[in-house]
């Protein structure tokens, strides 16, 4: 059965609008959506999305055939979850994006879209249409791989939903983390309290000036919470009284090149007995 | 059914540069100054099924290969290979002769002078001899990384799947080894890690409900439990393990660090989720999981001068996190001009590693004598109940307002703080007045109040609060416009601004704000020929302050007479950073069916630095002796990214690509003033560190690209 009677219902039948819409129908014949019949016993073609179009095609008229880019976000998201209500779509309903208005046709087009339906050919440029402030981000010096295509936003992120902050497509942050960088798992015997408590604390993700994503310079960040007895409480700042022309000459070890983590380089935490400072 | 693709084979010429570890950063082609590559891709379709392949070959190190098979309504299967590489630095020297095996030796002949330094002028001469003469290395890593996914219809409304990726990453990577305060030695860290996630979930969509199950293993396989370095500056283990003696005084011949412990962590997931009347959905999820590491310890100590024998409380790790979580959450959009959400969540992260007493070597209280014991690691526990609500009304045609409130509470076992409560409060404004113009404003409070103890003297000067857990005051507010004026015109401003204030942090960080600003502009200037832009301004600030003290000292805070907030050895630094990001681009159908033009351009220039403040005293009174200069420099870079692209259609079938890509990387920043492998002081001592030059290094490259592609 391939579902109600066209003619009964309004429907006028998918040939009827290649009739007209010829420069739509090549590119949706490659489209997974014209291939609905063989799944959904519903499928009427096109006016699966669009409705009962016998109206519009006897008269030409635009008004009488529903076109889900021009409805308001909601009907439209409505359409597309009559069928995709699983997987990584199974929590879209009361999600940001789409509490915040943004349609499934914000960032997909079914006619005429890229690898995944995407309105952009990549991923990034999708997302960048409203999160302009991340684009800026991975320009930084330090990076995830994301502007050389190793990794794309849904790497970390389900853009449909998650019970996770920040649609993080797993069940914490740190979770998410660990999938790639599972030696910062642990548990280890001697545990840095942030660590296991969220990787965001010291590091962002997106972009950062300084090495290994880090959200400030290691020795300024370190010493935004250790400032125990000398030496992390000390002032590295240069004293123009000392001899010597450039940092080198004039900091110690514990100031210069890659600064606390010259020697606290297992800072993520330490499997050593003796591991207590992260040092082995 | 219809197969199509296209082949594309090609090459590419590096001007130079070509072996910078940066410009190289995330791919391995340092062994030629060009080379070719190749993608194919092909897609079959047909009635019932559709399969797709795609190789994507940059370089040995530079691989895509993705398969796809799709049973319309029946099954999908994805299959994925990724080899990337990760590059650190390709031109350093090390005075080691292996560079991946767990224990770094040093040739005797080498080590001898050098160990048998009797100056620190000596000692820098000796070992920068040796880092002359000594073996050039490269530190990268290599990833290989397949994944494969099945999901498949079982029957009716079941449906199943199958995910699995497994990685393989092996290489060096910059690390820091120490004997002591004395010294630091960077160190090429051996990594041989093999990580597998597997996923299988069953899922089931029957009418208004949605349940999924899901079970998940994770494991981290580390070849490499420690890693040996020997002790350029020791020919046999000191008895005395003082970190701030001479160099070559102290410490053992050869060091141990642990390495990354293997591991394993598992989970079982249920999602269940029931739509109901009047558009509501009520959504629960539970999670159980577990994490697990239990390697052999290590001895305390290698040093065999270290009298009596240290043994450890237990053979094993024995470490264990258990974690449990349920969620739950109901949404409803009644009638058109509402939307509620509310839900709570109940999160606990339990450590229930065995806590024990563990020798303590090297340092005491002072720093001054060996002392054996104990340290007794303590793990932290946490319980996190939240709860959220949000509301959303059409407050006319096509506004809606939005309000949300988040309340978080946590108790920590072994946390820095014992108990947080915060409160999160958010207006937000979505617009679309006309069809040419969106508006978008968002106005957040966030208090966070803990109970955070004063720390017991010595242990952290006794006011300071980490910023994570200590008391916070959050504002944030973003606004959003986006005009089409005409059709073919987009423009779109942002500006986000975000303030942090920590008001019970008399120490550490104090406060940090940002902005940033954005705008973009894009222009359909025909069917054929389209244009983009954006600027975005980056500004962040953080204030901090601390305080040089020596314990009992006159700046110790828990020295009653001089225990105070405001005392003479405070310091305080204020970082600044800016950024500047500009993009071009525009893609150009020239001349039609003959010549795309695809061209883009990125600038980014970020500039950091450090302005101190601090009072001048004398050694003698713990305060800081003289007045600091400031840092101009922090992390500077500047980035240019041009490329251009011009695709010749010779006929439908094929076509030829023209490429051309300048780019430059410049850091500016005060560790790269002066950088040798083996720094020394003004007055030509060795300055306590042996590095293998890692930071990365500028490059200008002019890259050209000649590609022939086919089409079928």
């Amino acid at each position: 059965a391939q579902g109600p009677s066209p003619a009964s219902q309004g429907y006028a039948g998918q040939e009827a609008c290649v009739g007209c819409h010829q420069d739509l129908a090549a590119s949706f014949a490659r489209n997974i959506h014209s291939k609905g019949a063989k799944y959904k016993e519903a499928f009427v073609g096109c006016e699966a999305c669009h409705g009962p179009g016998a109206a519009h095609a006897a008269s030409g008229d635009p008004s009488l055939i529903r076109n889900p880019a021009k409805i308001g976000p909601r009907e439209s998201g409505e359409i597309c979850t009559g069928c995709h209500t699983a997987g990584k779509l199974s929590l879209w309903p009361g999600s940001v994006h789409e509490t915040r208005s943004v349609s499934c046709t914000s960032c997909h087009s079914v006619h005429h879209g890229y690898d995944r339906l995407l309105r952009q050919e990549n991923q990034m440029e999708v997302c960048f249409g409203c999160h302009a402030d991340i684009r800026a981000e991975i320009w930084k010096t330090s990076h995830h791989p994301i502007r050389e295509g190793k990794m794309s936003c849904t790497s970390c992120h389900n853009p449909h939903g998650s019970m996770t902050e920040g649609l993080i497509s797993a069940q914490t942050v740190n979770g998410k983390c660990y999938e790639c960088h599972a030696e910062k798992r642990g548990p280890f015997l001697y545990e840095h309290r942030p660590v296991s408590e969220k990787c965001l604390t010291c590091h962002t993700p997106h972009g950062s000036a300084h090495n290994k994503l880090m959200v400030r310079k290691s020795i300024y960040l370190c010493q935004s919470c250790h400032s125990n007895s000398r030496h992390p409480g000390t002032l590295y700042a240069i004293n123009p009284a000392t001899p010597g022309t450039n940092p080198y000459q004039k900091l110690g070890n514990r100031a210069i090149y890659r600064d606390c983590l010259n020697c606290h380089g297992n800072i993520h935490g330490s499997n050593h007995p003796t591991g207590l400072t992260f040092l082995r | 059914a219809e197969t199509t693709g296209q082949i594309t084979v090609g090459g590419d010429f590096y001007s130079n540069d070509w072996k910078n570890a940066k410009l190289n950063e995330y791919r391995l082609r340092h062994t030629t100054q060009g080379g070719g590559f190749g993608e194919i891709r092909i897609e079959s379709d047909s009635e019932n099924h559709s399969t797709g392949f795609d190789l994507r070959y940059l370089s040995p190190q530079d691989v895509d290969l993705g398969l796809r098979a799709v049973g319309y309504g029946k099954y999908r299967f994805d299959f994925g290979f990724q080899r990337m590489g990760h590059n650190f630095a390709f031109d350093s020297k090390t005075i080691y002769n292996t560079s991946t095996s767990t224990r770094l030796t040093i040739d005797p002949a080498v080590k001898a002078p050098i160990a048998a330094s009797l100056t620190s002028a000596a000692l820098a001469a000796n070992l920068t001899a040796a880092v002359n003469t000594g073996r050039r290395i490269d530190l990268f890593l290599s990833r290989d990384r397949v994944n494969a996914g099945l999901n498949f219809k079982v029957f009716g409304p079941l449906s199943v799947g199958l995910f699995a990726d497994y990685e393989h990453r092996d290489g060096t990577r910059p690390y820091g080894g120490t004997f002591g305060f004395g010294n630091s030695i960077e160190l090429p860290e051996p990594i041989d890690y093999d990580t597998l996630n597997a996923r299988a979930q069953a899922e089931i969509t029957a009418g208004p409900v949605y349940v999924n199950a899901s079970m998940f293993h994770s494991t981290f396989d580390n070849k490499n439990q420690s890693f040996q370095y020997e002790n350029p500056f020791r020919t046999v283990d000191s008895t005395t393990a003082t970190a701030y003696l001479q160099t070559t005084a102290a410490g053992p011949v050869f060091g141990r660090n642990s390495l990354a412990p293997s591991n394993y962590n598992d989970s079982a997931n249920v999602l269940a989720a029931v739509n109901l009347p009047l558009a509501s959905r009520i959504t629960v999820n539970a999670n159980y999981g577990w994490m697990r590491q239990d390697e052999t310890l290590l001895a305390p100590t290698d040093n065999t001068a270290l009298i009596p024998a240290l043994a450890n409380p237990r053979d094993k790790a024995d470490a264990k996190v258990d974690t449990e979580s349920l969620e739950a959450s109901f949404s409803t959009n009644p009638v058109d001009w509402t939307h509620l959400k509310v839900g709570a969540k109940y999160y606990r992260h339990k450590n229930r590693t065995p806590v024990a007493d563990f020798a303590h070597i090297i340092a005491d209280a002072t720093d001054e004598t060996l002392t054996v014991g104990p340290d007794t690691p303590d793990y932290v526990s946490w319980i996190s109940r939240s709860a959220y609500g949000e509301a959303v009304f059409r407050v006319a045609q096509r506004s809606d307002i939005g309000f949300q409130y988040d309340y978080e509470s946590e108790s920590y076992r072994s946390g820095s703080a014992f108990r947080e409560r915060i409160n999160t409060g958010k207006v937000f404004f979505d617009t679309r007045p006309t069809g040419w113009m969106s508006s978008r404003v968002t106005l957040e409070y966030s208090q966070r109040r803990s109970r955070y103890p004063d720390y017991p003297a010595e242990e952290e000067i006794k006011w300071l609060r980490k910023f994570y857990a200590a008391d916070r005051n959050r504002y944030a507010a973003s606004v959003n416009a986006t005009f089409t004026p005409v059709d073919p015109l987009s423009v779109s401003l942002d500006y986000m601004y975000g303030m942090d204030r920590y008001p019970r942090s008399l120490f550490g960080l104090r406060n940090g704000t940002s902005h940033t600003a954005t705008a973009d502009v894009s222009y359909q200037m025909t069917n054929a020929v389209s244009l983009y832009s954006f600027y975005t301004f980056e500004w962040d600030r953080t204030n901090q302050r601390d305080r040089q003290w020596t314990p009992l000292g006159i700046g110790d805070p828990s020295v009653a007479a001089f225990g105070d907030k405001n005392g003479f050895s405070n310091w305080f630094v204020k970082n600044s950073e800016r950024s500047h990001t500009v993009g071009i681009g525009a893609k150009a159908g020239a001349i039609k069916n003959l010549l795309d033009i695809d061209v883009s351009g990125t600038y980014s220039h970020i500039y950091g630095r450090a302005d101190f403040a601090s009072g001048v005293g004398t050694v003698l009174n713990d305060s800081n002796p003289f007045v600091p200069v400031d840092f101009a420099s922090i992390d500077n870079s500047e980035l240019w990214k041009l490329s251009g692209k011009f695709m010749f259609n010779l006929s439908k079938a094929f076509g030829i690509t023209l490429g051309y890509a300048y780019e430059k990387w410049k850091p500016v920043d005060y560790d790269y003033d002066g950088l040798t492998q083996v720094p020394v002081t003004g007055t030509g001592n060795y300055n306590g560190l042996l590095n293998l030059n890692t930071l990365y290094k500028p490059y200008e490259a002019h890259i050209a690209t000649v590609a022939a592609t086919y089409r079928f």
